[in-house]
């Protein structure tokens, strides 16, 4: 009786639907999105399609197309032919855009988090197929945007008992850890394989709440080891080249080219549920191996501090109340477990026993140091366990602004406001700000225009590719509402536009390690 | 005959409803401003179509009356009442805890069917929104900034109109968050329903307080004690609005509390 107060397991898009108009579905894990009315003013007004409409995606230059990959609740794949028919629907894309870079696909995936699946009408999966397209016509409809929505069981106790299904999170967290392996990380790793075929195409990886922290595990062992090959391939191919073995530098180069390939161009965590341990580990990497990422600056060019861009993007809502107050109640009871039984490091200078923080920014001088007591912002790693890492200000490395009126900013994360120059807040333009506040971008609310700007945070630790900030609950309200048009257009026009306002491209994919 | 219903159901409120008038769109290329009840702005699931459709208006009663919801809510308060020996006529036994939990419980469905039915007949949509989102508030505030454009391009000042506009006003939020609660709109697919009176509340909290008629001894029965109960049932609708209105504050508020990492100190850091 009690399996009936439960979502069954089950795949949502291996059995097409009951049809009652023809042409039917036959395969209801790759379906056509359809492509939104071009006229400017309606950007956000999703086209909606229904079960009786949906068509298969065969075409190779259909505009846009949404796949579905499904796991159980171990990890393991309901069927491999998605992921055959996903990879079979970049390569067609592919091979349709041919070597014209303004046909290149983009390639966005998105993992859901809980209380969602790959269920009809789910509307994680409604909202995506807004958001995708949004990027369609954010590109003026040149690019083809393939869409990818990896469906796990995030829903477990149905809405229509809703204190049941609040206490689903300490399952659901449990099932986000433990869905991440070789069957996840072999599938992205493919999926940004086949993607990097074409040297122009972009993939994109995107993560919400348990769907972060499921990417986030998923990603952070296998960036690692992809970003050291990358960068070791790289040096030995420099070093035969001095050398003068050709062969043995081509080889090299060739490793780095794969590795390079072989990973996202873009990973986006929102309102990640993950504690902060998860961050911490590729932070203290990033950060020991001074890594910076310029990917609109060609091999060689000049760099400056304006080129330097996110490989990761975490942002979450200051009004986000899951991961600000049910993660660290949530996590309050085993955290006493760990400290039990030692399992926490403390802050300490002790020698042998030394735990702090160590920071890194490629901007000012020096760039390295230490913060070696609480006092100076370290922390010991239970604080890590009981945080998520957007919540967390000695991670943050960048922050919100927010016009109030005409010449003052409103900081989302600390509430401080700023003085700026009227100006600025009116043409909303990041050349007219004070250069001392460092802004790295300015978007408007899509509907009301509000002038918002990204700023680096001043006296910030963390200054690597690892971007982390909180965000304006004006942009998002809550934890669970992020297909919104405000959001999405944020997301475009903060992540994944160049300075010179056109698409992101990927003119230098490599990440910059320090030679040490 | 339910034809009928509705239509007597809809003429007193249409009464209100001249005072609410309907919004005005602004002009293009600004997008028009759509905001859901319940929603956020520009949110893509609902600017297509945002009416309350009677299966979300049925999983609502159905997971706020019926399932565990009321249930634990039952049982915590029917405890609270046990402790405090209300009403006096039932003992402090378990049969007198069983009877507020289940006269707590049939209050919470009768509050929920009485509500579900009078929504139903007058298609309303008591979905909270905050006063930030209200179309009315986001159309002003688009005009402010529409206005700080125009005047930014030609080198101009603002104007201390448009300025004003961009503020949060506390006694407006305080305000509409009260407004919420005594009005609801009429569900429209564009959400810019006209505000009626919340006869569907007012009818929920009647229909809860006398759902308990049965349970109750006939002391507590008097229009008093049945009134005293449906205003008490009110304030929940009351904490469900001013919740919704002032959500972020509420959960900086905590936060704070909870928050670990603070901003390291300027001087802060061993450097090399």
């Amino acid at each position: 009786m009690l399996t009936g107060c439960y979502v069954p397991l089950k795949s949502y898009r291996l059995v097409p639907p009951q049809c009652t108009s023809e042409p039917c579905l036959k395969n209801p894990s790759a379906l056509v999105v359809p492509t939104p009315d071009p006229d400017a003013a309606k950007e956000f007004e999703p086209v909606e399609d229904s079960i009786n409409k949906a068509r298969d995606c065969v075409k190779p230059d259909e505009p846009i197309c949404l796949s579905f990959v499904e796991v159980d609740d171990m990890g393991e794949l309901w069927d491999k032919a998605q992921l055959d028919t996903t990879l079979s629907l970049i390569r067609r894309a592919n091979d349709a855009a041919g070597n014209d870079p303004a046909k290149a696909p983009i390639v966005i995936v998105f993992i859901h988090g809980w209380k969602n699946n790959a269920a009809w009408g789910n509307d994680n999966v409604r909202g995506f197929k807004s958001s995708l397209q949004i990027v369609y016509r954010r590109n003026q409809g040149t690019r083809p945007v393939r869409g990818i929505y990896i469906g796990w069981r995030g829903d477990l106790i149905p809405a229509s008992i809703p204190v049941a299904r609040q206490f689903s999170l300490y399952n659901r967290e449990a099932t986000a850890i433990r869905i991440p392996g070789a069957t996840l990380s072999s599938a992205l790793t493919q999926i940004a394989l086949r993607t990097h075929e074409n040297k122009d195409a972009l993939a994109i990886f995107v993560g919400h709440s348990f769907g972060a922290l499921l990417l986030e595990r998923t990603l952070s062992e296998m960036t690692a080891s992809q970003l050291s090959v990358e960068n070791i391939a790289q040096q030995e191919a420099d070093t035969a080249t001095s050398a003068g073995a050709s062969e043995d530098a081509a080889a090299q180069q060739l490793m780095a080219k794969r590795a390079t390939a072989s990973r996202a161009d873009l990973n986006i965590f929102v309102n990640s549920a993950a504690s902060a341990t998860e961050a911490k580990q590729m932070l203290n990497f990033l950060t020991s191996s001074e890594a910076r990422y310029t990917p609109f600056r060609n091999p060689g060019d000049k760099v400056s501090a304006d080129d330097d861009r996110p490989l990761y993007v975490a942002v979450t809502s200051t009004a986000d109340a899951a991961t600000k107050l049910a993660l660290p109640i949530g996590h309050y009871l085993p955290d006493v477990g760990f400290k039990q039984k030692g399992s926490f490091r403390n802050v300490s200078t002790e020698k042998g026993n030394e735990y702090g923080l160590a920071c890194y920014d490629p901007h000012p001088d020096p760039h390295h140091w230490t913060l070696t007591s609480k006092a100076e912002g370290a922390q010991d790693q239970s604080s890590y366990y009981l945080s998520s890492a957007g919540h967390m200000a000695v991670l943050q490395s960048h922050q919100m602004l927010k016009a109030i009126n005409d010449k003052q900013m409103k900081v989302a994360s600390t509430g401080e406001v700023m003085n700026v120059s009227p100006q600025a807040i009116a043409e909303c333009r990041k050349d007219l700000f004070d250069s001392s506040l460092h802004i790295i971008s300015t978007f408007r609310l899509y509907d009301t225009h509000q002038c918002f700007a990204i700023q680096e945070r001043p006296k910030r630790c963390n200054g690597t590719p690892y971007w982390l900030m909180e965000i304006d609950p004006d942009v998002v309200p809550d934890h669970s509402t992020i297909f919104t048009g405000r959001f999405i257009s944020f997301m475009i026009d903060s992540f994944f536009t160049q300075p010179n306002g056109r698409m992101m491209n990927r003119a230098s994919p490599q990440l910059t390690l320090s030679a040490k | 005959m339910k034809s009928v219903l509705r239509l007597i159901a809809l003429a007193v409120p249409a009464a209100f409803a001249l005072c609410a008038g309907a919004q005005s769109a602004p002009s293009s290329p600004y997008p028009e401003i759509r905001a859901c009840p319940g929603a956020f702005p520009t949110d893509l699931n609902n600017t297509a179509n945002c009416q309350y459709h009677l299966k979300q208006r049925t999983l609502d009663f159905v997971s706020g009356s019926v399932t565990d919801q009321p249930i634990l809510s039952a049982v915590v308060f029917g405890l609270g009442a046990q402790i405090i020996d209300s009403p006096g006529e039932w003992k402090r036994t378990w049969y007198g805890y069983g009877m507020r939990v289940g006269s707590r419980y049939t209050q919470a469905v009768g509050k929920g069917a009485a509500t579900y039915l009078v929504g139903w007949m007058l298609q309303d949509d008591p979905r909270f929104l905050a006063y930030r989102d209200d179309p009315r508030v986001l159309e002003r505030r688009q005009a402010a900034f529409k206005a700080l454009e125009t005047k930014g391009s030609s080198g101009g000042t603002s104007t201390a109109s448009s300025v004003n506009a961009l503020q949060h006003d506390g006694w407006q939020r305080f305000g509409h968050a009260w407004f919420d609660v005594i009005t609801v709109r009429h569900s429209q697919k564009y959400g810019k329903g006209v505000r009626i009176p919340a006869f569907s509340r007012f009818a929920g909290e009647l229909g809860g307080a006398y759902a308990g008629y049965p349970w109750y001894p006939g002391a507590e029965n008097t229009p008093k004690n049945v009134g005293l109960r449906a205003s008490g049932a009110f304030g929940t609708a009351v904490l469900s609005s001013f919740y919704t209105e002032y959500k972020p504050e509420i959960t900086n508020l905590l936060g704070a509390l909870l928050r670990r990492g603070s901003q390291p100190k300027p001087t802060a850091g061993v450097k090399p």
